[in-house]
């Protein structure tokens, strides 16, 4: 028996992307047919209105296999529990519906505790599991959502807290975004493919980065937000983690260990970021009026200071990488949405070729639309010598049309249901990765986010003399 | 620059001697209609058609349009060609007679009417046994007084080493080495040209490119067809001589050459020499040679039943061969030269594919290519490793492509020969061959046809319609080429295996 329990379950973020993936992995057959799944949070709700929530965000027609006598069937096996989040009896009787189901022996259960909440929540909460919902001879597993902490200190005070109470190995750390499958492959194309390595260092390359661009801005989510800031919410959450994945030594296997020690000794090569290497930036209304600014939304102080936009410039004494800008770009309200990495290789000096220039770009897209692409140059077909640009590439909806590429989430869940730490994050990781960005998260003073309007194709004007003082190019 | 170099741009004429083959029908004045109806050729161009055979001038005119296609709405391109028949002209005669040439001259002068200049491409598609009369008659009779004189000559040059240095012999007195543009055709189609390109313009493909990354390099040449009726030729010309030191030999110096210092045409050909100069045969013994038999079902014929072939003919239809360059970049890496008629497809393709990684996380990761689809669908793809989408971690092999067709979907890519006789009216020789590129790549491939002339080796029979020798794939395997392509895996359609 399989028991998923969800802690903030009447929440967004475990509506739209924890119960689609529960589905989705239902569907798939990854979850076991003996399973229950308690939502758990602090709103008083009936169990139908549990339901229409769970139900809200699960798109039948974009998964494969799905149906609505399966949705109907997978609702069947929820039951939704109000409950504290701070008294031990709420726990006590959380543990007694979970066990009402669990009629094979403890050896034979799981027990999944998803922690969908803030932070501050996290060591509060653990402990009462631990103390309450943890019978002896169970398999338990614990999943906490990033982001872990507000910086280094905070982080480092809940990974303390948590790990009194459980340990590494039964707690499992997400970023939903190591399972996002381009990113879940990064390491089969830096490794799997002999001819990167000659040139996969600072001798050819000329600059690796990392760019998040979004072009819808806070609306609904400014709340949240306005404690977060796009540097927490994204760059030290997310993008840190995948150029990590671009940039580590090989691992001696592809065991989760191996891969972390890499990661981690990758991390641990980086300068904290200066205020030097950092450009800030918060959007303002649209030119033509129509989208309001960061300030004017709801949830939002008039004088507010945090960042919806940030470039920076990571630097590594790694002896692969010292001396090459690494770039993490981001931000809100832009007038594009994508995600990829890109590596750019040197120009050839001197040649036949001499004035053209010919450097190569190796792109990997994560969304939308997965593509790895290699941007190069030929001579334009026909009678002229005249070089062009040209992109080789593996686009994946037409090289794979066939095939079910999962949702980030589903990746995640699956690989903690089976006990697989690969695509989750390590102590050590965490701790390394405020420490990296601990002297500029504070974005007042000196760091004050500077305006550009929404739909900017930039962000703020500041961003170009940047990316121009390091010989790089915005676009 | 010397005036043996400028561009022609009025005052043009070309004779194409040996007018009345195939080779002119089919190819020759189909480009020089391409060309003349865009515009490409001297505005005012006079072409003439030599040849022995007699041919009325409408017959003439007939002949050559015959494969010239355009359609019957376009009024615009009818008119194209009426203009272009009224540049036509036909001239009969003798390839070793001076007052024939001298006629040609005549004839010349009254198509030309009243220039004080004459700029005149002689091209000559006819066999090499004629070249040096045919020179020795123009050089005479047919060289303008005042003028650009070119020298334009359809490969093969000669039948081997000794041969390529006689017949140069007697043309050198005639034409300077600026005056002959050699054609090998291949040095016209659009991913050859494009080897320079690739290599010199993309630092990824110019830091990988040497022994250090590459393990084997591949050449492929095929034809879906045999000989049928032309088996004649073919068995004076083999497919060591029609095929591998005509074609095979030229990309192979493109993909190998060091860095020319500019794009001039001399400098471009002086890299390749040096690098020819480098290049040799491995062990004779390692090299296979075939011969087709009917195909499997019956239906198609085999080589020897060709009647114009001599009995029992050892005459080898295909060859694999391989290469070697001694100088820093290329030492120990093969290069296999393979060719071969009657095959499965029509194919030309150059395959380079790169070492495994050394103690690597992916054990079971595939072997990374370069392929150049020389033709058919001009393609340039890397077959890479990525993980398989979804669940799985396995490694899952796909390409980085670039289709010609579907990137350039205005492309219209030209004819070999287009390219090259609008070059040859430029006064550019970069896509040319020099004579002693021509001489290298004669003294490349001697060694072998003494040895099969001398020895006579019996060619390995394979079918027609089939992948070659048996013995092939062993000597790809000795050549340290690794087949590791999954069974899904067929550029560039897949189908991805299932996850569990």
């Amino acid at each position: 028996m399989l028991s998923i329990i969800v802690f903030g379950a009447s929440g967004d973020l475990a509506t739209k992307m924890t119960f689609p993936a529960l589905f989705a992995l239902y569907v798939r057959k990854i979850i076991p047919e003996d399973f229950q799944i308690i939502g758990y949070a602090r709103s008083k709700l009936s169990q139908e209105a549990a339901n229409k929530i769970v139900t809200a965000h699960i798109p039948i027609d974009d998964t494969v296999g799905a149906s609505q006598k399966a949705l109907n069937t997978f609702v069947e096996h929820y039951k939704y529990v109000p409950g504290t989040y701070d008294k031990p009896e709420s726990f006590e009787m959380l543990n007694s519906i979970i066990a009402e189901k669990e009629t094979a022996p403890a050896s034979e259960c799981t027990r999944i505790f998803y922690l969908v909440l803030p932070p501050h929540l996290f060591a509060p909460v653990s402990e009462l599991i631990k103390s309450k919902a943890h019978p002896n001879g169970m398999v338990t597993r614990l999943i906490v959502e990033k982001p872990i902490g507000f910086d280094y200190k905070s982080a480092d005070a809940i990974l303390s807290d948590l790990s009194k109470h459980w340990s590494a190995k039964d707690t499992f750390k997400v970023d939903h975004f190591l399972g996002e499958d381009m990113i879940d492959g990064f390491t089969a194309i830096r490794f799997a493919n002999s001819m990167f390595e000659p040139i996969w260092n600072r001798e050819h390359i000329e600059s690796v980065r990392v760019d998040f661009r979004e072009d819808f801005g806070c609306e609904g989510r400014g709340g949240y937000f306005e404690g977060a800031g796009i540097l927490r919410d994204v760059v030290q959450n997310h993008l840190l983690q995948l150029l990590t994945l671009l940039c580590i030594e090989e691992p001696k296997s592809q065991d989760a260990e191996d891969i972390i020690k890499c990661k981690v000794d990758f991390l641990k090569s980086l300068h904290p970021v200066s205020k030097e290497d950092i450009v800030y930036g918060q959007y303002t209304k649209s030119a033509n009026g129509k989208v309001p600014g960061y300030r004017e939304l709801d949830g939002v102080a008039d004088d507010s200071e945090v960042s919806t936009f940030c470039a920076l410039q990571l630097r590594s004494e790694a002896p692969r990488w010292k001396g090459i800008p690494i770039i993490i770009s981001a931000g809100k309200g832009l007038d594009r949405d994508y995600f990829e990495a890109r590596i750019t290789f040197k120009r050839r000096e001197g040649g036949m070729f001499p004035t053209v220039d010919s450097s190569n770009v190796l792109v990997l897209r994560v969304y939308p639309k997965e593509f790895i692409a290699l941007k190069g140059h030929i001579k334009q077909p026909g009678f002229s010598r005249q070089i062009v640009p040209v992109t080789l590439d593996v686009k994946y909806p037409e090289a794979f049309p066939d095939t079910w590429i999962h949702k980030a989430y589903e990746v995640v869940i699956a690989d903690a249901i089976n006990g697989k730490h690969t695509h989750f994050i390590s102590d050590d990781e965490v701790r390394t990765s405020w420490k990296i960005f601990d002297d500029v998260l504070d974005t007042t003073g000196d760091l004050s986010p500077l305006p550009y309007a929404f739909g900017s194709h930039h962000g703020p004007d500041a961003t170009l003399e940047f990316f121009k003082k390091r010989n790089l190019e915005w676009d | 620059m010397s005036s043996a170099n400028l561009s022609i741009k009025e005052n043009g004429a070309m004779v194409v001697f040996g007018a009345s083959g195939d080779l002119s029908k089919k190819k020759t004045f189909p480009a020089l209609f391409s060309l003349f109806s865009e515009g490409r050729l001297p505005k005012d161009i006079r072409i003439v058609g030599y040849a022995r055979s007699k041919i009325e001038h409408e017959d003439f005119l007939d002949r050559i349009t015959q494969n010239i296609k355009i359609d019957e709405e376009d009024s615009q391109a009818k008119e194209k060609l009426e203009e272009f028949k009224k540049r036509c002209s036909y001239y009969r005669g003798s390839y070793d007679k001076p007052e024939d040439f001298e006629g040609l001259n005549s004839h010349l002068c009254e198509r030309e009417g009243d220039r004080s200049t004459h700029n005149r491409i002689f091209y000559l598609a006819l066999p090499p046994d004629v070249f040096v009369s045919v020179a020795t008659n123009l050089k005479k009779k047919c060289v303008p007084e005042k003028g650009i004189a070119r020298l334009v000559i359809e490969k093969p040059f000669g039948v081997d080493l000794k041969s390529a240095q006689e017949l140069q012999s007697q043309l050198a007195p005639l034409f300077d080495e600026k005056e002959i543009y050699r054609i090998d055709h291949y040095l016209g189609k659009e991913m050859v040209q494009n080897l320079v390109h690739l290599r010199f313009c993309n630092p990824v493909i110019s830091h990988l490119w040497d022994k250090n990354s590459i393990s084997s390099v591949q050449i492929t040449f095929k034809e879906p067809i045999g000989t049928e009726g032309r088996g004649g030729y073919f068995d004076s010309s083999t497919i060591v001589r029609d095929i591998v030191q005509n074609h095979l030999v030229q990309i192979l110096t493109l993909l190998t050459m060091e860095t020319p210092t500019t794009f001039s045409a001399d400098d471009l050909r002086d890299e390749k020499v040096k690098v020819l100069r480098r290049t040799r045969l491995g062990d004779l013994k390692d090299i296979v040679l075939g011969q087709y038999v009917k195909s499997k079902d019956g239906k198609k014929p085999g080589y020897l039943d060709d009647e114009t072939v001599p009995k029992g003919s050892r005459c080898p239809t295909y060859s694999a061969i391989p290469c070697f360059i001694d100088t820093e970049r290329w030492r120990g890496v093969p290069f296999l030269l393979k060719a071969g008629k009657a095959m499965d497809i029509g194919k030309v393709e150059i395959r380079v594919q790169f070492k495994a990684a050394a103690n690597g996380l992916f054990k079971d990761a595939y072997h990374n290519e370069l392929v150049i689809r020389v033709q058919p669908d001009e393609a340039i793809y890397f077959k890479m490793n990525i993980k398989q989408p979804g669940l799985s971690e396995a490694p899952l092999l796909t390409d980085l492509d670039l289709t010609y067709s579907r990137r350039f979907k205005n492309m219209k890519l030209h004819e070999a020969y287009e390219a090259l006789f609008l070059d040859a009216f430029a006064g550019d020789q970069s896509r040319f061959a020099r004579i002693d590129e021509l001489e290298c790549a004669w003294s490349l491939v001697d060694p072998l046809l003494k040895y099969m002339e001398e020895e006579k080796p019996v060619p390995e029979p394979y079918e027609y319609g089939s992948d070659g020798p048996e013995c092939l794939y062993s000597f790809l395997k000795k050549f340290g080429y690794i087949y590791d392509s999954p069974d899904y895996y067929d550029y560039p359609v897949m189908s991805v295996p299932s996850d569990h």
